[in-house]
């Protein structure tokens, strides 16, 4: 395989193209083999990489009728063309695979420093196919595979797994995604964690990772074996960029008080998610915000030559490397369980993040099962002796902890809380959240509709982060998104034309930046590199002379892609739906009162499958697809 | 003059001749800190954005995007007289 992989290398040096290797490395799990696939340019240039090259392969390799957790998944890391090119915020790779929760596509994107690693290894993206007979780790080690027995691994949680493998290679600087004991027993909501920090967290990537009995992706490489088509232009745009970074409000805010600012933002408007949905207003939401947590914040760090650094680090947890909470974290095992200890809430991130549980996934369940108990249909027995109530956040952490491990009632919660709801009965499913089967970020729709649009129509299942929350568009803020064609500012309670037409434009833009591998807290509409700049990096980069148009051609790919994959599952208009508590009244705050209208939404989906070209059940026209040039799936 | 809702913190600031008059618009929840004057909130000359915030009783992590005139600003951006200043709040996640 060796002499192989040699000679496939040198033929592509001779026409070794700017920005990425040309080289995707294909890893068959069940045999132990493994082979290159290369593409043309064209190709290149059409799939780009993250979801939209993630999902040209499970298209095209997983059978429809497959499980997904079952040796027919297949498991794709991609990075992108313009991954790792160093600069701030393009270091983001993508994890995707048939989703455990729904059935249908999934992915998740991590930034960090596995992404670039990986390509500077040799390989844009790593496709795992079947199962390995035993547990394994796949090391790359600059353009040689080998993949190593990981049996002495299994069952240690990621620190103690990340520390064994980088004594066992003698590199502390090779860069690592794993697994935790949560992956490897296959809890639905288990994520993928890279250097401990940077997660992989929705759509069960860690399960299916699991499945295949493998423990960890390890990678080690040379930054200097990428070309560049214009370095003096790359250098100079990396200099305007830093520098742009350091007088941009945002971006000051960023790395000031990273998402923990979102917090308050959402408790003053009224929509912070709080006791699993039944409220949005918590009592204690101070103690989780700012005020809270700069009492216990020791720094900051931040991911690949990013020089917004918006990650934090706590000093209220024994292992340090794991990060503090973010926002969503916060919101999770914080507001959502009614627990305002943030002490509490930092250790549940820290267990999560060892055990390598999703923390949206995980504090919704635990939620879930807390309102279970509340109304009497979980008893103190059901829970392991303890009678978990909102607020109790010993009972979190206990429940954290048997979801990781899957004992007692942690094994229903941890098969996501549309399938523990199914099996526990009793009317369960009145407190199960979730849209397609994946329980939604924390963000109320009902104080910005265009998130409901996304928690419906996300490929994966809810999702918060498919276009841009429209709230920061008010006023001279819709001057940000008129580069995008919008002109009239989105507001956040609308649900019409204007909002629809926002909303696909907004879709566009962070599906553009899942494709490139960019980091949503450094592009626009909110962020500093402004459109021009990354066409013009892009060109740097790669050499192709790019456009707007053209990116955004590319995230509609992405986004058709990845509905192709759905809608050959089974799935359509009927699966993009909301759950029942956005279509009652916010109880209080300054939003009292508003929902979602279930007519206007349903009018607002329609309106959506109209504009992008797809018909009344939400499949994607042949003339969409054409014009996409997805010829192929037509 | 008729002021309204200065912040304990800037108490000892006071209006001199150099004064500006300054509209202001504030978005969605951050409305609530507006004061009764908006279209003529005065401050005093050489105050900047942050400045402002101070005088509004606006934590800085409250205000993810200001604008002046139309165009980006930063705290350190120094105001003048008859300027247009518009203050979003950010409510995202990750």
């Amino acid at each position: 395989v060796n002499r192989r992989t040699s000679l496939v290398r040198k033929l592509w040096e001779l026409k070794m193209p700017f920005g990425y290797n040309g080289k995707i490395l294909v890893v068959d799990l069940t045999n132990q083999t493994w082979s290159l696939d290369t593409h043309d340019e064209s190709w290149y240039r059409t799939y780009w990489g993250g979801g939209a090259l993630a999902s040209w392969y499970l298209l095209n390799h997983i059978p429809a009728k497959a499980d997904p957790l079952g040796p027919d998944n297949v498991l794709v890391f991609a990075s992108s063309v313009l991954c790792g090119s160093g600069l701030s915020g393009f270091n983001r790779y993508t994890v995707a695979a048939m989703n455990p929760l729904t059935g249908g596509f999934g992915e998740s994107e991590a930034a960090g420093y596995f992404g670039p690693e990986l390509k500077h290894a040799g390989y844009d993206a790593v496709v795992l196919t079947g199962k390995s007979p035993s547990p394994v780790y796949l090391w790359i080690n600059n353009g040689q595979v080998e993949l190593r027995d990981a049996t002495h691994l299994w069952g240690e949680e990621n620190a103690p797994a990340l520390d064994a493998i980088k004594d066992e290679l003698e590199d502390k600087k090779v860069r690592i995604a794993s697994i935790g004991p949560a992956g490897e027993k296959m809890v639905r909501m288990a994520c993928i964690i890279n250097e401990l920090a940077h997660a992989n967290g929705r759509c069960g990537m860690g399960a299916v990772m699991g499945s295949k009995n493998l423990k960890a992706v390890v990678v080690r490489g040379d930054a200097a074996s990428i070309s560049y088509a214009d370095p003096e232009k790359l250098k100079e745009l990396n200099v305007w960029h830093r520098k742009t970074i350091s007088e941009h409000m945002p971006s000051i805010n960023m790395r000031k008080f990273g998402t923990v600012q979102h917090l308050m933002a959402q408790q003053n408007s009224g929509i912070l998610p709080t006791r699993n949905w039944s409220d949005c207003q918590f009592e204690d939401a101070a103690n989780l915000g700012w005020e809270g947590y700069e009492k216990v914040q020791e720094g900051t760090h931040t991911c690949y030559k990013c020089s917004v650094a918006c990650k934090r680090r706590v000093n209220n947890t024994n292992e340090k490397r794991y990060g503090g909470p973010e926002y969503e974290t916060l919101a999770a095992l914080g507001s959502m369980c009614g627990v305002g200890d943030l002490d509490a809430v930092c250790k549940g991130h820290e267990r999560c993040n060892s055990l390598g549980l999703d923390t949206v996934g995980t504090g919704a369940a635990v939620a879930f099962a807390m309102e279970l108990a509340e109304k009497g249909i979980l008893s103190a027995s059901d829970l392991g002796g303890r009678q978990v109530k909102f607020g109790d956040g010993q009972g979190m952490l206990e429940l954290v902890e048997i979801i990781g491990a899957r004992e007692g009632i942690g094994d229903i919660l941890a098969q996501g809380v549309k399938r523990a709801a199914d099996a526990i009965g009793k009317g369960a499913d009145e407190y199960a959240f979730h849209v397609k089967g994946q329980e939604p970020a924390f963000h109320d729709p009902r104080g910005k509709t265009g998130v409901g649009l996304g928690f419906a129509l996300s490929p994966t299942g809810a999702d918060h982060i498919e276009a841009p929350h429209e709230v920061p568009f008010q006023g001279e803020g819709v001057k940000l998104v008129n580069p995008l064609g919008i002109v009239v500012a989105p507001k956040a309670l609308d649900s019409g034309p204007d909002k629809v037409r926002y909303f696909i434009a907004g879709e566009k833009t962070w599906a553009m930046n899942n494709t490139l591998g960019l980091c949503n807290f450094v592009v626009a509409p909110l962020f500093s590199m402004t459109y021009d700049k990354l066409c013009q990096a892009v060109e740097a980069i790669t050499g192709w002379r790019t456009s707007l148009h053209e990116l955004m051609l590319v995230a509609e790919r992405s986004i058709v892609l990845a509905r192709m994959f759905n809608v050959r599952q089974g799935m359509d208009s009927k699966d993009d739906k909301l759950f029942r508590r956005m279509f009652e009244p916010l109880p209080e705050g300054v939003l009292k009162g508003a929902a979602i209208d279930r007519e206007e939404f349903q009018k607002a989906l329609e309106m959506y499958y109209a504009m992008m070209n797809w018909d009344e059940k939400g499949v994607p026209a042949k003339g969409a697809l054409y014009n996409l040039s997805l010829d192929w799936l037509a | 003059v008729n002021q309204t809702k200065r912040s304990p913190e800037i108490s000892g600031y006071f209006l001199n001749e150099e004064s500006i008059g300054i509209k202001l618009q504030l978005e969605s929840f951050l409305a609530k800190y507006a004061p009764d004057n908006p279209d003529n909130y005065l401050l005093p000359g050489g105050a900047t954005l942050g400045d402002l915030l101070n005088h509004l009783g606006l934590g800085e992590d409250q205000v993810m995007l200001a604008f002046v005139n139309g165009r980006m600003a930063t705290l350190q951006t120094r105001l003048a007289d008859k300027d247009s200043v518009s203050l979003c709040p950010y409510i995202c996640g990750g």
